[in-house]
């Protein structure tokens, strides 16, 4: 595998003659405007989408493979600015559909290129699976479904067939192998798993109740006041605290406060202390990251 | 192992047609299996993408597949590798030597903490004995149970 992100020198150049936008997305998430951020890397993407067309069509696989890699780039950037514009503006139900993003398309460069070696990609990842524990979504729902006709992308055979060369998500001359399902026999399940291909069909509110973001609104305030800038979040850790319950003023028919969502008489009233689950942010002041580290990392 | 990583190894009687593959055929063939809750038989989703991944990679194996229209689609994280009934040709040590190159293959854009359970079930025979190799859990769980194999493998060379 090439030691560089980009396996063409004309991709690796590309990528430097956009420092002043890397400069201004930078800015953009500094300066908490986030619309700036997400205007340059459509930028980005607009660059790179004119340079591929402009280029005829008898490079080799690998500048195809490039140029898309630039654009899964692009877009990483702007699903994580878009993931903060919603976090400040409290559409969190919102904001985990653009961390998914944020998470799959850190998973499509990793796989084709050595980005998982850089400080940018480390940086994104920890904070990233970091934000992720924020929310209070553990349950999705994921189908099970019995197809018979699933077009490859790329040569239209059917891609479950050995007359279809491509393998699901691999990548050939700039285009990824993906199967369009053209045909369902039979729906077995839906069911609801822990650990699904696919975040985004997420389970809130199963019983009823409207769901909170208690993590969510502290981090907002947190950014609204400017204690906090995005790129000062490392990660988060998830402790245990103890709490005092002997003595406290806990009705017997209210919500248990050790988080266990059940009635105080029928949780921790007999205890004198009760374990609760506590997230915390973990922020990084020093060694953060830079437009170099964006402009630089190939 | 990990506590949740679940290996059964235990000898069988196969059917028929499993018999004639192992004793008569070269390589591997990638069973349909029977779905109970919809009375059909249907191949696992990875089927072919592993299929495909062996031509490309390891050429020298035969693979053949049920004829099966029926393609169990699971949205998961998981692998399930399909239903594989292994030759005599074929060394068992071997062949999880390979089964796990196409699990660091497909697993390679994981990112840190994303699971990466891995179903996998072979048929072989072993001194004149059938047997069934049921795994389910992680793929370094496989990674010892591959090594051990390999390990005994080896002695009896």
């Amino acid at each position: 595998m090439s030691k560089l992100l980009f396996q063409t020198a004309q991709l690796q150049k590309c990528w430097i003659d956009c420092s002043e936008i890397f400069k201004s997305y930078y800015q953009g998430i500094v300066d908490f405007n986030f619309n700036s951020a997400v205007q340059s890397a459509d930028k980005l993407n607009k660059f790179i989408n004119d340079y591929e067309s402009s280029n005829c069509n008898n490079y080799p696989d690998e500048f195809y493979n490039d140029c898309f890699i630039f654009k899964e780039l692009a877009n990483l950037l702007s699903s994580y600015s878009e993931y903060w514009s919603q976090v400040c503006t409290g559409a969190y139900d919102q904001s985990w559909d653009a961390l998914q993003d944020v998470l799959d398309l850190l998973r499509t460069i990793k796989k084709f290129t050595i980005f998982d070696k850089t400080f940018l990609f480390k940086f994104l990842e920890k904070q990233a699976l970091g934000l992720e524990r924020l929310y209070p979504y553990k349950l999705f729902a994921s189908t099970e479904i019995i197809v018979s006709k699933v077009e490859c992308g790329i040569c239209g055979n059917n891609i479950d067939s050995m007359e279809c060369d491509h393998i699901q998500g691999e990548l050939y001359r700039g285009k990824l192998a993906y199967g369009i399902v053209r045909e369902i026999k039979d729906c077995i399940a839906v069911a609801l798993v822990e650990n699904p291909a696919n975040k985004r069909c997420k389970m809130g509110n199963i019983d009823g109740k409207p769901i909170i973001f208690p993590c969510l609104n502290y981090l907002t305030e947190s950014l609204l006041t400017k204690k906090v800038n995005p790129l000062f979040i490392s990660h988060t850790e998830e402790t245990v605290r103890r709490i005092q319950i002997k003595d406290s003023r806990i009705g017997r028919n209210e919500i248990c406060s050790c988080g266990s969502g059940k009635k105080f008489k029928k949780c921790c009233i007999n205890k004198d202390f009760a374990e609760k689950k506590h997230i915390e942010i973990i922020l990084k002041k020093n060694n953060v990251l830079t437009p170099l580290d964006i402009i630089n990392f190939t | 192992m990990n506590k949740e990583d679940e290996f059964i190894l235990k000898d069988i009687e196969p059917s028929t047609s499993c018999v004639n593959f192992i004793e008569n055929s070269k390589g591997v063939f990638l069973s349909s299996e029977h779905d109970f809750r919809k009375g059909k038989e249907v191949l696992k989703q990875d089927t072919f993408q592993f299929a495909k991944w062996l031509r490309q990679n390891n050429s020298e194996i035969n693979v053949e597949i049920a004829k099966c229209e029926n393609i169990i689609d699971l949205k998961s994280h998981e692998i399930w590798i399909p239903l594989i009934f292994l030759a005599n040709s074929v060394a068992l040590p071997l062949f999880l030597n390979v089964v796990y190159d196409y699990l660091k293959f497909v697993f390679r854009s994981n990112l840190s903490g994303d699971a990466s359970k891995v179903h996998l079930k072979i048929i072989y025979k072993d001194k004149e004995k059938f047997k069934e190799l049921d795994y389910n859990g992680s793929v370094e769980g496989l990674e010892k149970i591959k090594k051990s194999a390999i390990n005994n493998f080896m002695k009896n060379e």
